[in-house]
């Protein structure tokens, strides 16, 4: 496996005809390549509740589709998983149903798999030393994921109520197989952190054809890239976070999980980050509402002749 | 009878809602709560309630002068008839069953017992529904050609946990237009009476073995057209329902029950001052806010059951809305 984990591709999804085009060119873009001897691939797709991908809430069961078009172009595994977890409102086998990839799964030959139900191994002494606390040393990691050749994240790009940016590194979260993930909440950017140490994705994928921030809306972006750090500080960039107030984001790299040594290959990220829907009061309509209100002000301004001077009388 | 005293079966989310309200109802009283998560009645046991986890067991022994049921549709006939066997009056959760025959298993056992049945269509008590009902009564609308309802809210878009058993057709009986569209067609039976003729059809999308989607049209016997859609699917919820008069259109919306029924500044302070003179006062727990339609649902059949009057809407309108959602579903199953 050939690449440059500095690197982060982007692409228009729009300019290609066939999706497996557009993500080819992205894995392109990075220079990705895949080793003839993979036997074994797991893909963790972002399920999130029932919603569907529209939502911008979960990863699009086409982006898997391609991903997997190109995978078998390129070598024959003896398996390929889709792997996610329980979650607090969320059970993965009705997500898995509901959300296509059941379909995905019959049509592709694919294996579902409900990670909880998977055999569990405690983290390795390494990453276990960063865990500081009770909460954290509980977590365990599906051993299945420890044994994969090739281990693909197509996380969705989207804001999150509580770690500001949802994307690569928050998708890994939904690894810990465990259904109750609301106790990890108040030590949520080191868990994240520490899951992400534990068993880091070879290939992020990003799927940013719909994505959430104040609004669900079309991107058409997708990206990709080997460090999921990387992936995130420019998803971080695009979404109008500063990367450097992202606790996750900088807890992994504290960690050692990636870099924020970044280099953009493909479609400039400025052009995604002018149409993202950015949150808060001074974007989008809250933005031309602001004015709109500085227009009045001034008008009245000018009527009352502060500005431009005295109105002229009316009338004799 | 001064107090009814009620059993509740089931403790889930509505039964929760029904729990506390009977707890701020002077007229009520629970004596018994059956529910099978051991979890759920532990807080209820240090009330000193008498606590079951099987509702086979509860109503038998604590024979309490109303159960309500609020458990999963598929247990509704069976709750409804070891309650009327044992002379409970009933007040049940929306569906009113899974089919028909459940429907009729259920209303044959309420007539012979003589006991009274009360749907819990709690949308009968949004504010601007009964004035909407009030309006259409006193014909100060004039002639009315149309009305529409809709409804757009479902398990699967709230970001809430489902139960399981949503996800088993079986237990269900039916999706979208038996368990939220119930409401709607129910609202316009009570608006404009006897139907005509239904035509309708029901869509799925999320492939779980019902529908997610169904759009409804009622031609009613005093010539209203009426158009009821209702959807699993949209994670904007909305409430509209609009009757286009002769004299003037009028629309009942409500986004949150409670609050909007009555206005924010009143349901916030009404909720401040009652929460706080009840915890003060008998250490009664916090109550949720927005409940305001359950507890007038509540409050009207308790009164019913002490006045000996029969409620509204019982098993005899259950039976109608039934009927207009069973067509639907026998004509979509033959269309394909």
């Amino acid at each position: 496996m050939k690449n440059n984990k500095h690197l982060v591709g982007l692409v228009d999804s729009s300019h290609y005809d066939k999706l497996s085009d557009a993500v080819e060119q992205v894995l392109e873009h990075i220079h990705f390549s895949f080793n003839k001897e993979i036997r074994t691939v797991a893909i963790k797709p972002n399920l999130h509740n029932y919603w569907k991908s529209s939502s911008g809430e979960t990863t699009d069961p086409k982006v898997v589709e391609a991903i997997v078009d190109i995978i078998r172009m390129n070598v024959s595994p003896d398996e390929i998983y889709l792997v996610e977890s329980d979650a607090t409102v969320m059970r993965a086998k009705h997500s898995f149903k509901m959300l296509g990839y059941e379909e995905l799964a019959k049509q592709k030959n694919l294996r579902l798999v409900n990670l909880g139900k998977e055999k569990l191994i405690p983290l390795q002494p390494d990453v276990y030393a960063h865990a500081t606390n009770s909460i954290l040393q509980k977590i365990q990691v599906p051993e299945i994921l420890t044994k994969m050749d090739l281990f693909i994240s197509v996380p969705k790009l989207k804001l999150h109520s509580l770690t500001g940016l949802s994307c690569s590194l928050k998708n890994q979260f939904g690894c810990i197989p465990i259904k109750r993930k609301v106790v990890f909440h108040e030590s949520l950017n080191k868990a994240i952190a520490i899951i992400n140490k534990a068993i880091t994705p070879n290939l992020i994928l990003v799927d940013g054809i719909i994505s959430k921030g104040k609004t669900p809306k079309r991107l058409n972006l997708l990206m990709a890239g080997c460090d999921p750090v990387a992936v995130d500080y420019v998803a971080a960039k695009i979404s109008g976070l500063n990367p450097k107030k992202i606790s996750h984001l900088m807890e992994s790299k504290n960690l050692g999980v990636g870099s924020t040594n970044v280099k953009c290959v493909g479609a400039n990220w400025a052009q995604f980050a002018e149409i993202f829907p950015r949150k808060g009061f001074l974007y989008n309509n809250s933005r031309k509402s602001l004015l709109s209100l500085y227009g009045l002000y001034l008008r009245k301004m000018t009527l009352e002749g502060k500005v431009f001077g005295a109105k002229p009388a009316v009338g004799g | 009878m001064k107090s009814v005293k009620i059993g509740i079966a089931g403790l889930g989310g509505q039964g929760k809602k029904h729990f506390l309200n009977c707890l701020r109802l002077k007229n009520c009283e629970v004596i018994a709560v059956a529910d099978g998560y051991k979890r759920n009645l532990s807080r209820v046991s240090e009330l000193g309630i008498n606590t079951y986890t099987d509702y086979h067991e509860m109503i038998p022994k604590e024979k309490p002068d109303a159960v309500i049921i609020a458990l999963p549709n598929y247990l509704h006939a069976d709750c409804s008839t070891i309650a009327s066997e044992n002379g409970c009056n009933i007040l049940l959760e929306k569906p009113f069953a899974r089919n028909m025959e459940e429907a009729k298993l259920i209303a044959n056992h309420v007539r012979k017992t003589g006991i009274k049945l009360m749907l819990a269509m709690c949308q009968r008590f949004i504010g601007s529904c009964q004035e909407l009902k009030e309006e259409i009564d006193n014909d100060t609308l004039g002639r009315i050609d149309f009305a529409s309802a809709l409804f757009f809210t479902g398990p699967f878009t709230s970001g809430k946990g489902v139960p399981e058993w949503i996800f088993d057709p079986m237990k269900m009986g039916g999706g979208a237009l038996l368990d939220s569209g119930c409401h709607i067609i129910d609202l316009l039976l009570w608006f404009f009476g006897e139907v005509d003729s239904v035509q309708g059809h029901t869509e799925s999308i999320f492939d779980l073995g019902y529908d997610d989607y169904a759009d409804v049209l009622l031609r009613f016997r005093n010539g209203v057209n009426a158009l009821a859609v209702v959807s699993w699917r949209s994670r904007n919820p909305c409430y509209r329902i609009e009757v286009a008069g002769e004299h003037s259109r009028k629309v009942a919306l409500s986004r949150k029950f409670g609050i909007f029924d009555v206005g924010l500044r009143k349901a916030l302070f009404s909720f401040v001052l009652e929460n706080v003179s009840q915890k003060i006062m008998r250490g009664r727990p916090f109550l949720p806010l927005g409940d305001n339609i359950y507890y007038k649902e509540l409050d009207y059949f308790t009164k019913c059951i002490i006045n000996d009057e029969e409620p509204e809407p019982n098993a005899i309108d259950g039976l109608k809305v039934l009927n207009v959602i069973e067509s639907i579903y026998e004509k979509t199953k033959s269309k394909k």
